[in-house]
């Protein structure tokens, strides 16, 4: 079996993902369907971007749970991972390259499931047809952030296993999930800067994602039509950016892995 | 420079004046300790807590190294990188993700460039056909030690570092794995706190290891004929300086015989 496929494989098949990155995401989604959209003007095109806006949040939340799992498998593997560089044919870039696979895989699924469930509740609830405006996009986007999630997962759990110390490495592992509740939410209500927002990559995949299900570009103020529209090029520019930022610092960083044992970790 | 009187030849591992000390601790796991390994098997005898497990996961580069330097197989430890020839049975390295034994050893073959057949085969003949489908914390520890020597002993090593290669193995079993590990061409640093193993590996080398520090070598077919007594007596075969005094081993003659001491621990108590 190829380290490709045991990953991929192990990442399809974590149930801790499936639960917070699709079931409790659900949640989220009949309550922005059912609960929250009372005052909502009953036009379809007000409905299919307050469907989008949801969608992007959550769709958001979702793709972190992938680094949370991702951060938790690398903290449990660091001495595998120190023997294997050194006494096995395993680089750091072929595990690089595999838990790359991994996540992108998973974050396609991630993407499409989170689009169903937006089309089907929110549709349902509304009674008209909220499907996802470019289904393509949606899925390169979600793949994107999958690789996004894997660069900053091995890189702030390489940083504290090599640096800090495994004290640490709760608040390291929730890190993104606070990022991206943050950014996220920040975006559906305020007037963040227009440059802040390329260069933050929450906010570009919030805005892409947005722009993928909707077909409309994404606003500075995701909930405000009348805000400074974004230009998608400039997202996916800098999303791309800290994929590969990220992605290169992992395989620099994981030459240098210090193994740890986990019972180095707070324990109350 | 023969270290511990090992074999002359090709060196297999080369530790000199290691020291291990883990975050947070106030001593050093491994105070000192040298051995040098050429083709050959040694067995490295010590009490819970005496540095032979800090020992080899300082040559596998998983433990912290505070000085000296190791080399494995002719390259220091800090800089190899895909070197295949080394194996293990030490769990941790096991752990790269959650996979039954039965993938994990499939994984394993592609890392190492072997092929899974003889693991597999090895696991059936050791009646263990059951673990092949749960992921190793769900073994046993008896269990878990045997996948683990299997795994080490797979994928042609040149030098096996096994970690008390034989705790909660079954008698039959255990003898099982004794006939592979002397049956196998590969050079072999095997720790164990236990003395009655020595029994049953004749013509292997033999090194003690107490409070961090290593002393030897001798040979395993001596174990009855050894002494330790307190001080340092002249003409002894090593001498291994604690922290509560030194510790002299002789042959033939001496305070304490090693014969029919079960635990080297209780050894060391006597003597002092």
């Amino acid at each position: 079996m190829s380290l490709i496929a045991a990953y991929t494989r192990a990442v399809l098949t974590n149930g801790s993902l499936w639960f917070w990155g699709v079931a409790f995401m659900a949640l989220w989604f009949v309550l922005g369907g059912y609960v929250f959209s009372g005052g909502l003007a009953p036009t379809p095109s007000a409905e299919r971007l307050y469907a989008s806006a949801w969608f992007a949040v959550i769709a958001l939340f979702s793709l972190t749970t992938l680094a949370m799992a991702i951060a938790t498998s690398l903290t449990y593997g660091t001495s595998a991972l120190g023997f294997g560089f050194r006494y096995t044919r395993l680089t750091p870039v072929r595990y690089t390259t595999a838990l790359l696979v991994a996540a992108g895989t998973m974050a396609f699924l991630l993407g499409l499931l989170m689009a169903g469930l937006v089309s089907a509740l929110f549709g349902a609830h509304f009674g008209t047809r909220i499907v996802p405006a470019d289904l393509l996009a949606v899925a390169g986007v979600s793949v994107l952030s999958g690789a996004f999630m894997m660069g900053l997962a091995t890189v702030l759990v390489l940083v504290v296993v090599n640096h800090l110390g495994l004290r640490n490495l709760s608040f390291v592992e929730f890190l993104p999930l606070l990022l991206a509740y943050l950014f996220g939410f920040s975006q559906l209500f305020l007037a963040l800067p227009a440059g802040f927002l390329y260069l933050c990559p929450w906010n570009d995949m919030e805005s892409l994602l947005f722009q993928a299900y909707s077909g409309s570009p994404a606003r500075q103020v995701l909930t405000d039509g009348s805000s400074a529209a974004l230009a998608w090029p400039g997202s996916v520019a800098g999303l791309l950016g800290w994929v590969v930022g990220l992605v290169g610092l992992a395989a620099v960083l994981l030459r240098r892995i210090r193994p740890v044992s986990v019972q180095e970790g707070r324990q109350i | 420079m023969d270290l511990n009187g090992g074999l002359p030849g090709r060196s297999t591992l080369s530790v000199r004046d290691l020291r291990v000390r883990y975050p947070g601790a106030s001593v050093d796991a491994v105070a000192g300790a040298s051995l040098e390994l050429g083709p050959e098997k040694v067995v490295l005898v010590g009490p819970n807590g005496s540095g032979k497990s800090s020992l080899l996961r300082a040559a596998l580069g998983l433990a912290p190294v505070r000085g000296g330097s190791v080399a494995v197989l002719g390259r220091d430890v800090r800089t190899v990188r895909g070197e295949t020839g080394v194996g293990t049975n030490l769990e941790e390295v096991y752990r790269l993700m959650t996979l039954p034994v039965g993938r994990l050893v499939s994984l394993w073959a592609d890392l190492k460039g072997g092929r899974p057949e003889p693991v597999y085969r090895g696991i059936e003949e050791f009646g263990l056909a059951e673990v092949l489908g749960r992921p190793l914390f769900r073994l046993s520890t008896g269990q878990a030690k045997l996948v683990g020597n299997l795994l080490a002993l797979a994928f042609d090593p040149r030098l096996l570092l096994l970690d008390e290669p034989f705790d909660n193995v079954d008698f039959p079993r255990r003898r099982r794995c004794i006939e592979l590990l002397v049956r196998s061409p590969a050079a072999i640093l095997l720790t164990t706190h236990e003395l009655d193993l020595l029994h049953s590996l004749p013509g292997w080398g033999l090194c003690f290891m107490l409070d961090g520090q290593l002393v030897g070598r001798f040979r395993a077919d001596d174990i009855d004929r050894l002494y330790a007594s307190r001080g340092e007596v002249p003409g002894a075969l090593s001498v291994l300086r604690t922290a509560d005094g030194a510790v002299s081993f002789t042959l033939d003659r001496g305070d304490v015989p090693l014969r029919g001491v079960s635990n080297l621990g209780y050894l060391r108590d006597r003597v002092a």
